[in-house]
């Protein structure tokens, strides 16, 4: 009786699928987030009987064969990079990315994590750093007794000084754009590390051919459509039941056949 | 002789393996792409060589025969991901193989590998109508857009064009997990007619009101069965007590 673990697997399936669901829904409200995609694939098919052997004699030959699959298996989560909506804050130092690229920082082991929630902060030391207090890369120091802080689209940093009438550049902010951004794995807290799958980072300015473009005093929303999370959490716990209720028949069979005199 | 309980068993094995095929359709129900299996069953006529009355010269028996799969469309997903293609008519997507051989999918959730290649969930590339797998340059990952005919273009024009293929008879298709199929030496010929539509998906064609149903008439033929089972077993036994009194 294969219809017990093939609705096994369907049942894991559906798990898996309302947990990355919930995981969406929770992470609503979360800046730059991107939801994810559980993605199914069938599992290897059992041949019963080859399509092509012979039935009676050399001339019959069975058109189709017997193939049995044994069920489901998540392929991946596939995490959808599509932009989300560009909220206004009005804070100086709040910067959305329109476009592809991820902002660098300073994970405290020395190694560079990428972001896109630009909800940066100045720290005691003058620095440019994100919500967490990670050191935004290239190193950004806003001076002090600085009355007005621009961020162009490019990515240029020019500060005001009070007695000074002229602005005055600071610094470049630089984003990093990756052959396969589905491939960075999540670390949490908005911050991604790169990996073999998604290949290395090349860094460039703000609005060259590629790369997106920077707007201050906005912050980028999360991507998640709560109307269709929610319709995929419904589907999925229709057919969470509905495998439930295989495995209920297939017992109910088994117990048949147990009662056999 | 008496062959009625054998009878029953080939019934008896046919719905378990219909069973299998369903649960199978149940798991796949939120599998992209997925195509409903259906088992196909035969009757296996065994002449009697003895016939002990004139309806009797023959018993019928259930074979298995095969399974097909239900080619009709599954319902269009809206998922707003240009990399995200639905296979709109009769055809397939040309991937590369674990075995080396083109294989063939109606998933069209694609990605862009570590090497800037278009793959498929599964991690197999995609061909494109040259034979070869399509490069997407670095840094245009963001900005390829698919079109209805298969072509791939990014910000600097055409980069390649999917090869979407048909088939004599789709039903003669060999699953071969991950949401590919074998040719099953049947050649795939180009499909002009078929569109893609880019930013959705298909869901799998399984319809869980009609599983459902099978379910319940297989749980119940197997109940019945087993019944009938009873009732012979019990005839026997009257049959046995009878025939004892007389001697």
């Amino acid at each position: 009786m294969r219809s017990l673990s093939i609705a096994a697997t369907g049942m894991q399936a559906q798990q898996t699928n309302v947990d990355v669901i919930s995981n969406n829904i929770a992470n609503m409200n979360t800046t730059a987030f991107k939801r994810q995609r559980a993605e199914f694939q069938d599992l290897l098919y059992q041949q019963a009987q080859r399509p092509g052997g012979a039935t009676a004699g050399t001339d019959a030959m069975a058109p189709s064969g017997i193939q049995i699959g044994s069920g489901v298996k998540t392929a991946g989560i596939y995490r959808i990079a599509e932009q989300g909506a560009l909220t206004q804050t009005s804070n100086r130092f709040d910067v959305a990315i329109d476009g592809m690229g991820y902002f660098q920082v300073d994970l405290p082991t020395g190694a560079t994590a990428y972001t896109r929630a630009g909800s940066f902060q100045v720290s005691d030391q003058g620095e440019l750093v994100t919500s967490d207090g990670l050191r935004v890369q290239p190193g950004i120091a806003i001076p002090q007794g600085v009355v007005d802080v621009v961020i162009s689209k490019t990515g240029e940093v020019q500060v005001k000084n009070a007695d000074a009438p002229e602005l005055q550049t600071v610094g470049q902010l630089q984003l990093a754009t990756f052959t396969n951004e589905a491939g960075l794995e999540a670390l949490g807290g908005n911050l991604f590390v790169e990996t073999a799958a998604s290949g290395q980072a090349s860094v460039a300015s703000p609005g060259e051919p590629g790369y997106g473009m920077l707007v201050q005093g906005f912050l980028e929303a999360s991507n998640v459509n709560p109307v269709s999370e929610i319709t995929a959490l419904i589907t999925a716990q229709r057919a969470y039941e509905m495998n439930s209720r295989v495995v209920k028949t297939a017992d109910e069979m088994l117990s048949t056949t147990s009662q056999m005199r | 002789m008496d062959v009625s309980s054998y009878l029953l068993l080939s019934q008896e094995q046919a719905l378990r393996r219909r069973l299998d095929v369903i649960a199978n359709n149940m798991a796949n129900m939120n599998t992209t792409g997925f195509r409903r299996e259906m088992p196909v069953f035969q009757e296996y006529v065994e002449k009697n060589a003895t016939p002990t009355a004139p309806g009797m010269q023959s018993t019928s028996y259930v074979l298995d025969y095969g399974t097909t799969h239900d080619i009709s469309p599954g319902a269009y997903q809206a998922t707003g991901n240009p990399l995200d293609v639905m296979i709109d008519g009769q055809g397939y997507l040309t991937v590369e193989g674990p075995d080396g051989n083109p294989a063939y999918t109606r998933a069209g959730m694609l990605r862009i590998s570590s090497t800037g290649e278009l793959e498929t969930s599964a991690g197999r590339r995609l061909l494109g109508s040259t034979g070869q797998p399509i490069a997407i340059p670095d840094g245009q990952a963001g900005q390829i857009r698919i079109a209805q005919d298969g072509s791939v273009t990014g910000p600097q024009g055409e980069l390649g064009r999917l090869s979407l293929v048909t088939f004599s008879d789709e039903s003669k298709l060999m699953p071969i997990g991950s949401n590919m199929f074998s040719a099953g030496g049947m050649t795939a010929s180009a499909a002009p007619l078929v569109k893609l539509q880019s930013g959705g998906l298909e869901s799998s064609n399984v319809q869980p009101l009609v599983e459902t149903t099978q379910m319940i008439e297989v749980m119940r033929s197997y109940q019945n069965s087993q019944r009938a089972l009873e009732n012979i077993r019990d005839l026997r036994a009257k049959a046995i007590e009878k025939l004892g009194q007389l001697g």
